[in-house]
């Protein structure tokens, strides 16, 4: 009985790791456009999932869209450095922190629930500005 | 007149400054309401200790951002989508809602609602890297807590039963909002058939 109860707290555990892991999908992605994860560096694809710290890294005529689990939708454009430094988001109470770090390229960004539930619980960081998301529509670009 | 903008570059170069640019557009067309949503803003924060230096919130403007300093000016539309027109194109659609009505006390569909179904699947199909959320919510009777469980635990056998009509279980996030999002908006303690409903968003 013992046994059981905690097999099946394993096994949820070990269910649940990789869905809360799991914190947006790539929906297009038109020529080049990598994943770089730890130190691996995956091709993006549609439908490939994203985790926190994910950077995505863009080619000469890459572009590519996101959408997190908070509804925030990103696009970057050619020749992009984005990483998601910090993401966290309660499906239940909306509550969150979203950092991006965008180290060179371009960024469009559709604002979602994580930048509503507190005043700049979603930032974004460049190498010369760190900037606090109110809302909604915006491109940031860095040359 | 070319010089200067090769003397800027190579400045920029030489000093290893990036430049940051803020473009702000109007917010997005509704796609169900056809509402256009409010522009907001983006507020430009001291990088030492993330103070309040200055608000974007001019729709249509370019900023120019350096720490702790901003110039805006206004651009046109025109020149906003000429320069990211194919960036915008990019962002993903917005997540499309279907709201579902059961039957009191069943996971059975009120009839309304199993009309929706042939969309939903529509929608899931047409979209690249689909991925689904469910959200439960209920109305205001019981404890905050008992709800959010309950409206987690309705959503879990919707995923359950949308997975059985064909929808990749994989794809579907079950999550609950218990009674913080009203769509009648009652006091505490009231039933309410209007409230306690499935939301299914498609992204």
């Amino acid at each position: 009985m013992r046994l059981r109860i905690f097999i099946s707290a394993v096994v949820l555990a070990g269910l649940a790791t990789p869905a809360l892991a799991d914190i947006g999908r790539v929906k297009l992605v038109t020529g080049i456009a990598t994943i770089e994860r730890g130190t691996q560096k995956i091709p993006a694809t549609s439908g490939m999932v994203l985790q926190k710290g994910d950077t995505i890294v863009t080619g000469k005529t890459g572009r590519i869209g996101v959408t997190f689990n908070d509804n925030t939708r990103f696009a970057a454009g050619p020749n992009s450095r984005v990483n998601v430094t910090d993401y966290v988001f309660n499906d239940t109470t909306h509550q969150g922190q979203f950092l991006t770090r965008v180290d060179r390229g371009s960024l469009a960004i559709v604002s979602g629930q994580i930048a509503k539930s507190n005043r700049d619980a979603m930032r974004v960081k460049t190498p010369t500005a760190l900037l606090g998301v109110r809302g909604t529509r915006f491109v940031v670009q860095v040359d | 007149m070319r010089l200067y903008p090769v003397f800027a570059a190579s400045l920029l170069a030489l000093t290893g400054c990036a430049q940051t640019g803020v473009s702000l557009l109007p917010g997005e067309i509704d796609p169900v309401t056809g509402k256009q949503n409010p522009t907001g803003g983006v507020a430009v924060l001291d990088p030492e200790n993330g103070s309040d230096v200055a608000v974007i919130d001019q729709a249509n403007s370019k900023s120019g951002v350096r720490n702790r300093h901003v110039s805006m000016k206004a651009v046109s539309a025109e020149q906003l989508n000429a320069r990211y027109g194919a960036l915008l194109a990019t962002l993903p659609q917005p997540p499309r809602l279907f709201i579902l009505y059961f039957k009191e006390g069943t996971t059975d569909l009120v009839d309304e609602s199993s009309a929706l179904l042939p969309d939903l699947f529509a929608e899931v199909k047409a979209r690249p890297g689909v991925d689904i959320q469910i959200v439960g919510h209920t109305d205001t009777v019981g404890q905050e807590g008992d709800n959010d469980a309950l409206s987690i635990q309705r959503a879990g056998e919707v995923k359950v039963m949308l997975s059985k009509l064909g929808l990749n279980g994989e794809i579907i996030r079950a999550t609950g909002r218990g009674e913080r999002e009203l769509r009648d908006p009652t006091g505490d303690e009231t039933p309410s058939a209007l409230n306690r409903r499935v939301e299914v968003y498609v992204k």
